[in-house]
């Protein structure tokens, strides 16, 4: 007997659809703050907060940390997806590749889209696995940066 | 720290390892940061009453920003970070205010060198663990590196 699909022909409609963010202007600060709280209780690493000490490195400026990223694009429009609210919702897996290194005053445009939408059947009921891209590029059109990402909804 | 170069490197080789104490204050300081105020992490009773998990739980993007750290220190300032993936297989819960036990260990071993387009790579395997050696986060990296000439 068929089992009832949380992944509707509506859910799977929104695969592939591009939502764009607003231009993030990222500030020295922002930079700061990210790279004191990854390295918390001990000191950042200079390149991403001593100025004179990025201008001698071989980037010639601060640069964000790598995982930076993470912060973007938290204004990309949230995409509907018609599924009832899940019990947990959890981050799967994060997989970045990364091509150009961020500086304070750059803009960056976040495009985001849903790749892929499955069901699965876990121990604790069911699971929906939603696979995502994001691409960041900055004010030269240039992409800085890819991420592909996994959510994981628990119902 | 000295400079990591792509000639001393071999396949199976240890990264140097990197630990943090993780408590509420490291996720509440992460979570402005990152702008990630998920009840999950920052609410114990949301947590444990209306998710049914055992505790808040540390947030997947700071074990990725730990791996990411460890990477950037083993390969030093000439070195490039080109990609990295984690995958939050386990749960990690935040040790108690105060506390000096690392409740977070990354590790990872070198899988691959090669040369490409006249650049020098090395893959490596990375992974966090807990203190009692059980691993979470397992993933992946691939960085450029310098050479001696």
């Amino acid at each position: 007997m068929a089992q009832e699909t949380l992944v509707t022909d509506e859910v799977k409609a929104i695969i592939g659809v591009e939502t764009v963010g607003p231009p993030e202007l990222i500030e020295m600060k922002a930079i700061k703050d990210y790279a004191k709280a990854i390295n918390w209780p001990d000191p950042p690493n200079p390149l991403h907060v001593d100025e004179e000490y990025a201008k001698k490195s071989r980037h010639g400026s601060i640069i964000a940390p790598w995982s930076f990223y993470t912060s973007l694009g938290r204004g990309v429009p949230r995409q509907r997806v018609p599924l009832p609210p899940a019990r947990v919702g959890m981050n799967g897996g994060n997989d970045y590749e990364y091509f150009l290194p961020i500086r304070p005053g750059d803009v960056i445009t976040t495009t985001s889209k849903i790749v892929d939408i499955v069901e699965r059947e876990g121990r604790a009921g069911k699971l929906i696995i939603t696979t995502s891209e994001r691409k960041f590029t900055n004010q030269n059109g240039e992409v800085v940066g890819i991420a592909r990402g996994t959510g994981l909804s628990q119902y | 720290m000295a400079q990591l170069f792509w000639d001393d490197v071999e396949v199976g080789m240890e990264i140097t390892p990197y630990q943090r104490v993780v408590t509420l204050m490291e996720l509440n300081r992460f979570a402005g940061a990152n702008d990630e105020f998920v009840l999950i992490h920052m609410d114990r009773d949301y947590s444990q009453k209306v998710s049914r998990l055992p505790d808040v739980i540390v947030m997947g993007n700071l074990k990725y920003a730990y791996l990411a750290n460890m990477m950037t220190n083993w390969i030093g300032e000439a070195g490039t970070l080109k990609r990295l993936s984690a995958q939050y297989r386990g749960m990690d819960i935040p040790g108690p205010a105060l506390s000096s036990e690392p409740t977070m260990i990354c590790k990872g071993k070198v899988t691959k060198k090669y040369v490409q387009d006249g650049d020098h790579y090395v893959e490596c395997e990375v992974w966090t663990e807990t203190r009692e050696g059980q691993v979470t986060t397992p993933g992946s990296a691939i960085a450029i590196l310098p050479t001696r000439d």
